[in-house]
C-alpha cells in the first residue's frame, strides 16, 4: 500500500479521463484536470479534484504541449501523471519529462515507449524475442529495394509508414505497377502525418483479423496477460466494435496470441498496461505481430468486464511501485464483453463529423457508459469525434451480443446524429453474428442509408408526454373530448434537425415503443427507432403559421410620408421587385431619419420623388403595381415565380 | 364515501332490453349530431364552395385555435333541430368553451356553410347564452366571425327585444368591462350590426380576402349613394388594418390569423384551468368502480317503470363513491355528496314524486351546501310534487315552495341533468332552467312538458269538455281531442324539440355525463368563492 496520497494530473480530456478520474477518486487519490478552452465546462473538469487550464482549442497549445502540462504539473503540486491514450500517451520525452519533475509517470518506462514507438524497431524486438511477424522488409528506404522485396513476399502487399498510426500512410498494392506511385502517396502522407516517411513493406493477409492480448507488468518483474481482444470491425483502420475474449479462434492460436505477448512484454521489461496487436489469418489460423501499444487501451473496458479487473488500478499500483499481487494462475475469464464506440458522425453522409448540442440523453440501464458528455453538452470541432464508448457484457458471446442490441436500442442521443443505427445495423450482421469478421468487412460492406425520420413515433411520444404533464384535471386529462362525433383531425407537425417539417396524424402507439426523451420546455422529443436517435422540435402553432419575416403582408400598396420632412434617399428604381419591409425611401424629420418601406411584397411602379425634395404628410411618395392575386388566401404560399427586374 | 352497492344485475334480460333501446336512442343522437355538423339540404356543396374558397370548417377551426388535444365542450349543437324546415343545422353557428393556453373560453363561431353563417332567432339566442356562460363562469370570449348578418325575413325575432341583438352586444361590452377578454377574428362578412362583434372586440384579426366588415355593404352603397365599389375596398382586412385601424392585425391565411390568435391569449393575464381556489374541496379524481356505460341498461326502457338515481350516481362519480344524506327519510329524494372529477358536489337526484318529506330533505341539503359551498347537481327524474288530499293537507304546496326558494337563492355553482321526466313543478325545484342553473344537460330518454302526456289527456280533455254542449261530446269527438292533445304533449316533450329551442345546452350521451360535469365543475374551480346567501341551516 502506498503511504501517500497521490494528486494525478490527468493529461487527457473526454470519457478516458473521467474514467482516470473515477477510478482514481474510488482509490482516495486526488486528481487534477487539464483543458483546452473549448473542454471549460467538460463533465472531466468539473469531475477532477482540481482543473487548470491549458491553452487554447489548437492540440498544439493545449493537448500536445509538453511545456504546459509540466507547467500545469507544478502549478497544481501533481505527483502522478496519467497519460490516458492518444495525445501525449506514446510520448517517450514528455514521459521523461514528467519524471524528471518528480512525478509519478502511469504508465511504462520510457524506454519500453521509446522501443515500441517505432514500428521498425518493434518488429526487430518481436521478431528478435522469438514472436512471429509478417514477412516484411524495412532494411532500406530505396524505393527500387522496397519494390524488390514487394516482389519477394509476393503481391498483394502492404506499404504502411514506420511511424505513426490511425490508417495514415497505408496502402494495398496488388500488382508490380502500381508499387512505385502507392509507396510515393504512402510515404508522403506518413511525411506530412507524424514528419517522418519511412516505410515498410509486407506481406497482405487476405482474410485478416485485428485480434490484441491486453499485458499487465510491475516494476517486480511480474508479467500477467489478460487475453485477447477481437477488434476486426474497423473502417479505415478505425476499430469500431470490440469484443473480449476474440471468439472463434483455434486453442492454440489463441495460446499462441497469449505467449508471444508476454514474450515480448519481457523482452523489453515492461510495467504497466499496455497491448500487443496480432494480425491473425482466419484462414490458417497463424498470427503475426502488428505492432505494441504502450498505454491504455480505448478498448480496455472489455478486458475489464471479463476478467473483472480495474486496469487503471491495476496501472496505478504499478506506477507507485506496488506489486501487482495477481499471478496468471490468478486471471480468470468469464462470460463476454462487447464495446461500441459512440462517434459524432453521419454515417449515411460519409461519416462526416457531427457538431452540436446534446439535447436529450438516456443510457439504458445494466450498460456501462463511459462518455465524455453530459445532456446539455455541445460537441464542437475541435476534438476527435468519439463521444462515449457503450459496454455491455454476458454470460456468452451471443447474449452480450443481443444485450448490446437491446442497449442501443434503448439509448438516446438527441441534438445531432450520432453512429448509434450504424452501431445497431452493425450488430445483426451475419459475419457480426457468427463472429467471423475480418479487417476489411467494413469497407467491403455496403453502408446503409439515412433512415426515414420517425416521425410518427416522436408525434406519438410526444402527445403522451405533454397529457401527461398537463395534471390531473379533466380538462387537461380528457384528450380531446368532444360530446359530439367530431373529431380534432389536425396532425402533429414536427421539424427534424435538418429542417425538414413532417405531419404526423397516426394516433396508435407506435410497436415496439420506442425509447425516447422529451424536453416540454424546450419543446423538444427524440426517439430512438432501429438504434438511430431522430430528433425533432415541436415548432408552437404562432411559429408555424407566421409569415416569414420578409414576406410582410398583403400587398406593398403606396407609401406616403408620415410626416413632412425631407427626402434624403431613394432606394428604388420603377420595376424593381421589393419584399414587405424593404427600405425605399428616407426622409429627414426632426433631425432624425426615417427610413420606410413597402407594406408587403411588389413591383415599383412610380417613384415620384428625387432626394432633396420636400414633402407633406400624407404625399404619395412610391407606387407599386400589386403581384397577381394568388388563387386564394389559404392556397399554397410557396413563393410565385421571381419577377424580372429589367435593366 | 364508501362505494355504492351495485343492485343491477347485468345478466337479465331487463337490462339487456334496456340497453339495446338505449343504444337505439344514442344512436339517432350520433346521426343527429352529425347533421349538424355536416347535414340539412344543399350542405354539401355549401360546405364544397367554402372549402373552395380556401375555408376552413367551423369546428376545424376551432380546433386551430384551441390546446392539442385538449376537450372542447360544444352547447346545443342540435339547436334549430326540426325548425325552419330543418334548413338550419346547429342554427348555424357554434359555441363551446376550449382551452388556449392554458386559459378556458368561450368561443362564439358563425357556420357559415348554414345560411351563409346568417343569424337566426335560434341563433341569437345560442349567441347571447354563450355570452351568458362566459359571465357566469367567468370566462373571455373568442368570436370567429363568418357571418352575413340578421337572417332579415325573421327580423323581428332577432333585433327588437331584449335578448335579440342588441343584447349581444350590450354583452360584449360588459363582458369586456368586466375583465373578460373579447378577441376576434373577422374570416368573412361582418356587415351593418355585424360590424361592432369586431369593432366591440378588445383585439382583431381581419383574415386578408374574405375578412370583410362594413356598416353597409356594396348593395346598400349602391341603393344609397349609386356607387358600384369592390368589397374589399369598401371593408377588406388591408383596409381595416392599415387604414381605418378597426382591425389590429392583418393575416394572409386563418392559420396565421390563429396562430396570431394564440400569442394575443399569452398575454391576457386570465387564471389558468390548473388554478384551483381555496374554497373548492378537490382530490385527485378516480374513475367510477362501475362502468358508466351500465347506464344504458339502468335507465328504463318503458317510461313507466321507474330506476333508481343512486345506480346512476354510482356511475358518475369518483370511485362510485357516495354519502347519502338523511337516507332512511324521504327517500323519493336522493341526497348526499360525492366526487366528480375530483371536485365534491351535493347531488340531489329523483326517485320518482317529490313527497313532502322528499321535498324538506332536499330543502335541507340544499342549505348545507350553500352553507359549505359545496356545488349542487340535479339529476331529474320526477313526474311532479304529489298531489292528492293528504298531501294538500299535509301542505306539499309550502313544502314545495321551501325547496323552489332555497334552490333559487343557492349562490353556489349549480348544474342540472335531465335523466329522465321533468314535469310540472318538480322541474322548479330541482333548478330546471328557469332557476338559471350554470349548466344544463339532457338525455336523450328525457320528457319536459308540465305534465306527462298521458296526464294531460285527461285534464285538457276534461277542461274542454266542461265547456261543451252534451251534443258535441260524441265518442268520436272526445277521442279525437284525447289523441290531438297526446300528439301535442308528446311533440314538445320530446328531448329534441326542447334542445332544439335552448331549453337545455345541450343532449348528451349518459356516458359523456361525468366527463361534462367535470369539465364544467372545474371551471367555477378556477373562480373567487361565489357569494354567500344567507347561510342558516334550518331543520325542516
Amino acid at each position: 500500500m502506498t503511504d501517500r496520497t497521490m494528486r494525478i494530473l490527468v493529461a487527457n480530456r473526454g470519457e478516458i479521463a473521467r474514467r482516470i478520474i473515477r477510478t482514481a477518486h474510488r482509490l482516495g487519490h486526488e486528481t487534477v484536470a487539464v483543458y483546452g478552452d473549448p473542454d471549460r465546462t467538460a463533465p472531466f473538469v468539473t469531475e477532477a479534484t482540481r482543473a487548470f487550464r491549458l491553452g487554447p482549442a489548437p492540440l498544439t497549445a493545449s493537448y500536445l504541449s509538453v511545456e504546459r502540462m509540466l507547467a500545469a504539473i507544478e502549478a497544481t503540486g501533481a505527483n502522478a501523471v496519467h497519460p490516458g491514450y492518444g495525445f501525449l500517451a506514446e510520448n517517450a520525452g514528455f514521459a521523461r519529462a514528467v519524471l524528471a519533475a518528480g512525478c509519478a509517470w502511469i504508465g511504462p518506462h520510457p524506454d519500453a515507449v521509446e522501443s515500441m514507438g517505432s514500428k521498425i524497431e518493434a518488429r526487430r524486438l518481436a521478431e528478435a524475442s522469438g514472436v512471429p511477424i509478417i514477412a516484411g522488409f524495412d532494411r532500406s528506404q530505396d524505393p527500387a529495394d522496397l519494390a524488390a522485396a514487394a516482389a519477394r513476399i509476393g503481391f498483394p502487399v502492404l506499404v504502411k509508414a514506420a511511424a505513426g498510426g490511425g490508417g495514415k500512410g497505408i496502402r494495398i498494392v496488388h500488382t508490380a505497377d502500381g508499387f512505385a506511385a502507392a509507396l510515393r502517396e504512402a510515404s508522403s502522407e506518413a511525411e506530412r502525418s507524424f514528419g517522418d516517411g519511412a516505410m515498410i513493406v509486407e506481406r497482405y493477409i487476405l482474410r485478416p483479423r485485428h485480434v490484441e492480448v491486453q499485458i499487465i507488468g510491475d516494476r517486480h518483474g511480474n508479467l500477467v496477460h489478460l487475453g485477447t481482444r477481437e477488434c476486426s470491425v474497423q473502417r479505415r483502420y478505425q476499430k469500431v466494435l470490440e469484443e473480449a475474449p476474440a471468439p472463434n479462434l483455434p486453442d492454440d492460436t489463441r495460446a499462441g496470441l497469449h505467449a508471444s505477448a508476454v514474450q515480448l512484454g519481457r523482452a523489453i521489461g515492461y510495467d504497466s498496461a499496455g497491448t500487443v496487436e496480432f494480425i491473425v489469418d482466419d484462414e490458417t489460423g497463424d498470427h503475426f505481430f502488428l505492432e505494441m501499444n504502450t498505454r491504455l487501451q480505448v478498448e480496455h473496458p472489455v478486458t475489464e468486464s471479463v476478467t473483472g479487473l480495474d486496469l487503471v488500478e491495476l496501472m496505478i499500483r504499478s506506477a507507485s511501485g506496488e506489486p501487482l499481487g495477481i499471478d496468471q494462475a490468478d486471471v480468470t475469464w468469464a462470460g463476454h464483453a462487447f464495446e461500441a464506440r459512440v462517434n459524432a458522425e453521419d454515417p449515411a453522409n460519409g461519416f462526416a463529423p457531427q457538431i452540436g448540442p446534446v439535447t436529450h440523453l438516456v443510457v439504458p440501464d445494466h450498460a456501462r457508459w463511459d462518455s465524455a458528455i453530459v445532456a446539455g453538452d455541445t460537441i464542437t470541432p475541435y476534438y476527435d469525434p468519439m463521444i462515449a464508448k457503450l459496454i455491455v457484457d454476458g454470460p456468452d458471446r451471443d447474449t452480450a451480443r443481443r444485450r448490446l442490441a437491446r442497449a442501443l436500442d434503448g439509448l438516446v442521443i438527441g441534438g445531432l446524429v450520432t453512429n448509434t443505427g450504424f452501431l445497431r445495423w452493425l450488430v445483426d450482421q451475419p459475419p457480426v453474428v457468427a463472429g467471423r469478421v475480418t479487417t476489411r468487412f467494413l469497407d467491403e460492406t455496403a453502408i446503409p442509408g439515412a433512415p426515414p425520420p420517425a416521425a410518427d413515433q416522436a408525434a406519438w411520444v410526444w402527445r403522451r408526454a405533454r397529457l401527461a404533464a398537463r395534471g390531473s384535471g379533466p380538462w387537461a386529462a380528457l384528450d380531446g373530448f368532444r360530446l359530439t362525433p367530431h373529431r380534432d383531425r389536425r396532425p402533429t407537425v414536427l421539424r427534424s434537425l435538418d429542417g425538414a417539417l413532417h405531419e404526423s396524424t397516426v394516433d396508435t402507439a407506435p410497436s415496439p415503443l420506442p425509447a425516447a426523451s422529451v424536453s416540454l420546455a424546450h419543446r423538444s422529443v427524440a426517439v430512438t427507432v432501429d438504434g438511430h436517435t431522430h430528433t425533432f422540435s415541436v415548432p408552437t402553432r404562432s411559429e408555424l403559421w407566421a409569415p416569414a419575416a420578409s414576406e410582410g403582408h398583403g400587398h406593398a400598396g403606396v407609401i406616403t410620408a408620415p410626416f413632412p420632412g425631407a427626402v434624403t434617399e431613394v432606394a428604388v428604381v420603377v420595376g424593381q421587385a421589393v419584399k414587405g419591409g424593404e427600405a425605399a425611401v428616407v426622409i429627414e424629420a426632426m433631425k432624425m431619419l426615417h427610413t420606410l418601406g413597402a407594406a408587403g411584397p411588389g413591383v415599383v411602379a412610380e417613384v415620384r420623388v428625387a432626394p432633396g425634395d420636400q414633402v407633406v404628410t400624407g404625399q404619395v411618395l412610391v407606387t407599386f403595381e400589386t403581384p397577381p392575386d394568388p388563387t386564394g388566401p389559404l392556397d399554397d404560399r410557396a413563393p410565385a415565380d421571381p419577377i424580372e427586374v429589367p435593366e | 364515501m364508501r362505494p355504492i352497492e351495485s343492485q343491477i344485475d347485468t345478466g337479465s334480460a331487463r337490462y339487456a332490453a334496456n340497453r339495446t333501446a338505449y343504444q337505439e336512442l344514442v344512436a339517432t343522437l350520433r346521426e343527429r349530431q352529425q347533421w349538424a355538423i355536416d347535414g340539412g339540404p344543399g350542405r354539401e356543396q355549401s360546405i364544397q364552395r367554402h372549402l373552395a374558397r380556401g375555408k376552413v370548417l367551423v369546428r376545424d377551426r376551432i380546433d386551430m385555435v384551441i390546446d392539442d388535444r385538449t376537450p372542447f365542450l360544444e352547447f346545443s349543437t342540435l339547436s334549430g333541430w326540426g325548425q325552419y324546415d330543418n334548413s338550419a343545422p346547429g342554427a348555424g353557428i357554434v359555441t363551446g368553451i376550449g382551452v388556449v393556453h392554458g386559459v378556458p373560453y368561450v368561443f362564439i363561431a358563425n357556420d357559415a356553410t348554414v345560411k351563409g353563417g346568417s343569424l337566426l332567432p335560434v341563433s341569437i339566442k345560442k349567441h347571447v347564452r354563450a355570452q351568458q356562460i362566459a359571465e357566469e363562469n367567468g370566462l373571455g370570449v373568442i368570436y370567429l366571425v363568418d357571418s352575413g348578418g340578421a337572417f332579415l325575413p325573421l327580423q323581428d325575432d332577432i333585433f327588437p327585444d331584449k335578448d335579440h341583438f342588441g343584447g349581444s352586444f350590450y354583452r360584449q361590452a360588459r363582458l369586456s368591462a368586466m375583465g373578460l377578454p373579447q378577441l376576434s377574428v373577422v374570416l368573412g362578412g361582418c356587415t351593418a350590426g355585424g360590424a361592432y362583434v369586431p369593432a366591440l372586440s378588445d383585439e382583431v384579426i381581419m383574415v386578408e380576402g374574405i375578412g370583410r366588415i362594413f356598416l353597409g355593404g356594396p348593395p346598400i352603397v349602391k341603393a344609397a349613394l349609386g356607387e358600384i365599389i369592390d368589397p374589399d375596398d369598401l371593408g377588406g382586412a388591408e383596409l381595416h388594418t392599415r387604414v381605418s385601424g378597426v382591425s389590429d392585425y392583418l393575416a394572409d391565411t386563418e392559420s396565421e390569423a390563429y396562430g396570431k390568435l394564440r400569442e394575443i391569449c399569452e398575454t391576457t393575464g386570465q387564471r389558468r384551468l390548473d388554478d384551483r381556489r381555496s374554497w373548492v374541496d378537490w382530490a385527485e379524481p378516480e374513475p367510477p368502480r362501475h362502468d358508466p356505460a351500465e347506464i344504458y341498461g339502468i335507465v328504463s326502457a318503458d317510461d313507466r317503470i321507474p330506476f333508481d338515481a343512486t345506480e346512476v350516481i354510482a356511475r358518475m362519480v369518483d370511485g362510485s363513491r357516495f354519502s347519502a344524506f338523511k337516507p332512511e327519510w324521504g327517500a323519493s329524494i336522493v341526497c348526499g355528496f360525492a366526487r366528480i372529477w375530483g371536485h365534491l358536489v351535493g347531488i340531489v337526484a329523483n326517485n320518482g314524486i317529490i313527497f313532502t318529506e322528499s321535498a324538506l330533505k332536499a330543502t335541507h341539503f340544499i342549505e348545507l351546501c350553500e352553507q359549505r359551498r359545496v356545488p349542487l347537481l340535479f339529476l331529474q327524474n320526477t313526474s311532479g310534487y304529489m298531489v292528492g288530499r293528504d298531501s294538500e293537507a299535509a301542505g306539499i304546496a309550502k313544502h314545495g315552495a321551501k325547496m323552489v326558494a332555497a334552490v333559487a337563492n343557492a349562490t353556489v355553482p349549480r348544474y342540472t341533468v335531465l335523466i329522465g321526466g321533468s314535469y310540472g313543478a318538480g322541474n322548479y325545484g330541482m333548478c330546471g332552467r328557469g332557476f338559471n342553473p350554470r349548466m344544463l344537460f339532457a338525455w336523450p330518454n328525457s320528457r319536459i312538458a308540465t305534465m306527462s302526456a298521458e296526464t294531460a289527456q285527461t285534464v285538457l280533455v276534461d277542461i274542454r269538455l266542461a265547456g261543451m254542449k252534451g251534443d258535441e261530446t260524441t265518442p268520436e269527438h272526445v277521442q279525437a281531442l284525447r289523441d290531438e292533445v297526446a300528439r301535442q304533449y308528446e311533440t314538445q316533450s320530446d328531448p329534441y324539440y326542447a334542445t332544439s329551442r335552448l331549453w337545455d345546452d345541450g343532449l348528451i350521451d349518459p356516458v359523456d355525463t361525468r366527463d361534462a360535469l367535470g369539465l364544467c365543475l372545474a371551471l367555477a374551480a378556477r373562480q373567487d368563492e361565489p357569494a354567500r346567501g344567507h347561510g342558516l341551516v334550518y331543520r325542516m
